[in-house]
């Protein structure tokens, strides 16, 4: 099982910054509380008191899942920059393996919103022609991604194929 | 590195104002209009105060071939465009932009619909160089490269496109109808037959109106860098298809249209995704059959 997810010969994955876990646990703690909160308003303005607190109950746990997995979910991010391609591993209930020759690269986009910035990630994001696979590398320190970019970027242009 | 124009910050201040009190302000007149006018306030200075620091923020420019565009001020983000993977550039001037003498570039690239990059209220001779020196970096140049020559090969007259536009069976079927129900309205006083009339007045809009006025004053030139057509009686656009970035040509030629002995030539550019693909396609919208071995 593992050797399909391994890096490419003679090489390791590089990991992302413990910093991802945090983001993530921050988004799902916030989406956690609005919906756990908005929930039990109405469940309690509807139904009364007990569904509201069998609600932030079922929220609560959900939010404690979410928030163990988080580390898990960063621990499973890899990327590794090839000779000839991008190799690219994330996901922990479903596994994926990705790889992105540098030739079909379109577009190298960097973006960072409000709290990846206060916690100094970024997300790289590479565009190919089809249109709906999106190739993204998340929660790298945003020196590192700029770096990548460019020599993302770079690498493109030197191992042009096609299109 | 260059910035957009500053007039910018005051179009999307007055952009976003409009549909603010087009769509709140009537549901906010219930509670009286010194509320409107102190939410409206409200809103000038918000999104002033989010347009002017995005508008300082975001700049693009051309770093050895590749185009780097920086933007957004909540969610930043930076794109770096190997130039030789560009499809198609667009130089675009809609009505109110060419009032104040600007222009936007399009720099379409085959990544989908959310890959075009759209450079925004230029100034027209900084729109103008811009696309000279992504065209030449793209044909492998430098960026100092003078204007590659053209030579017009095709213009479409004004009275051929709006005869040719006129002479299809859906448009000459709905004047008809059109016409009839007019008629019907007018000998009936009958208010139903203009309900009947008003989705065929849409659908000339549509398929008569919009063609007419995108594709007035069409000219097609072949250069160098590639085709370049010119177009547009309000929006004025256009586009450059560098050479070997058209993947697929389609003569179109509907039925009453053969006895005209004209055609439509259709291509597919890889850049144009999603809504644009519509749009972009026409290489001439109008053109006498002989025409088509141009390509």
């Amino acid at each position: 099982m593992d050797d399909a997810f391994a890096a490419p010969g003679g090489t390791d994955w590089s990991r992302v910054p413990v910093a991802l876990a945090w983001y993530r646990r921050l988004v799902t703690a916030a989406g956690c509380l609005a919906v756990g909160a908005v929930g039990s308003l109405l469940l309690f303005l509807w139904r009364g008191p007990w569904p509201a607190v069998v609600w932030a109950a079922l929220v609560l746990v959900a939010a404690v899942v979410l928030w163990l997995l988080a580390g898990r979910f960063q621990r499973s991010w890899g990327y590794v920059e090839g000779p000839a391609e991008l190799y690219l591993t994330y996901g922990v209930l479903v596994r994926q393996l990705v790889v992105v020759p540098y030739g079909r690269m379109q577009v190298v986009d960097v973006t960072t919103d409000l709290l990846e910035q206060a916690l100094g990630i970024a997300t790289v994001r590479v565009r190919t022609a089809a249109s709906t696979a999106d190739t993204r590398v998340v929660g790298l320190p945003l020196a590192d991604a700029v770096q990548m970019r460019d020599r993302l970027a770079a690498r493109s242009e030197t191992f042009s194929t096609g299109l | 590195m260059f910035r957009s124009h500053w007039l910018i910050i005051p179009l999307q201040v007055i952009g976003v104002t409009l549909v603010f009190v087009a769509l709140v302000g009537p549901i906010l007149s219930q509670f009286g209009l010194a509320w409107v006018f102190v939410l409206t306030v409200a809103v000038v200075f918000g999104s002033l105060a989010y347009a002017l620091p995005a508008w300082w923020y975001g700049s693009f420019g051309l770093r050895e071939d590749h185009l780097v565009v920086h933007s957004g001020l909540l969610l930043r983000s930076s794109r770096e465009i190997p130039l030789s993977r560009l499809q198609a550039v667009d130089v675009v001037r809609p009505l109110l932009m060419q009032v104040f003498g600007l222009a936007e570039l399009r720099v379409e690239l085959a990544g989908g619909d959310g890959s075009a990059i759209r450079l925004r209220c230029l100034r027209w001779k900084v729109a103008e160089r811009m696309r000279v020196a992504v065209l030449a970096h793209a044909a492998g140049l430098s960026g100092r490269a003078p204007e590659a020559p053209e030579w017009p090969f095709y213009r479409l007259p004004f009275l051929l496109l709006l005869g040719a536009l006129t002479f299809r069976v859906p448009v000459l079927l709905s004047f008809v109808l059109l016409l009839l129900l007019l008629t019907a309205f007018v000998v009936f006083l009958e208010p139903g037959a203009l309900a009947g009339a008003v989705p065929l007045v849409l659908g000339l809009l549509r398929y008569y109106w919009g063609p007419l006025a995108r594709y007035t004053d069409f000219y097609a030139s072949s250069s160098s860098d590639g085709l370049r057509l010119r177009y547009g009686m309000f929006q004025r656009r256009m586009q450059t298809v560098p050479p070997g970035r058209v993947q697929a040509v389609r003569v179109v030629e509907p039925l009453l249209w053969r006895a005209l002995g004209v055609a439509r030539v259709e291509a597919t550019v890889a850049g144009y995704a999603g809504a644009r693909q519509a749009d972009s396609t026409a290489l001439l919208p109008v053109a006498p059959r002989g025409g088509r071995s141009l390509w």
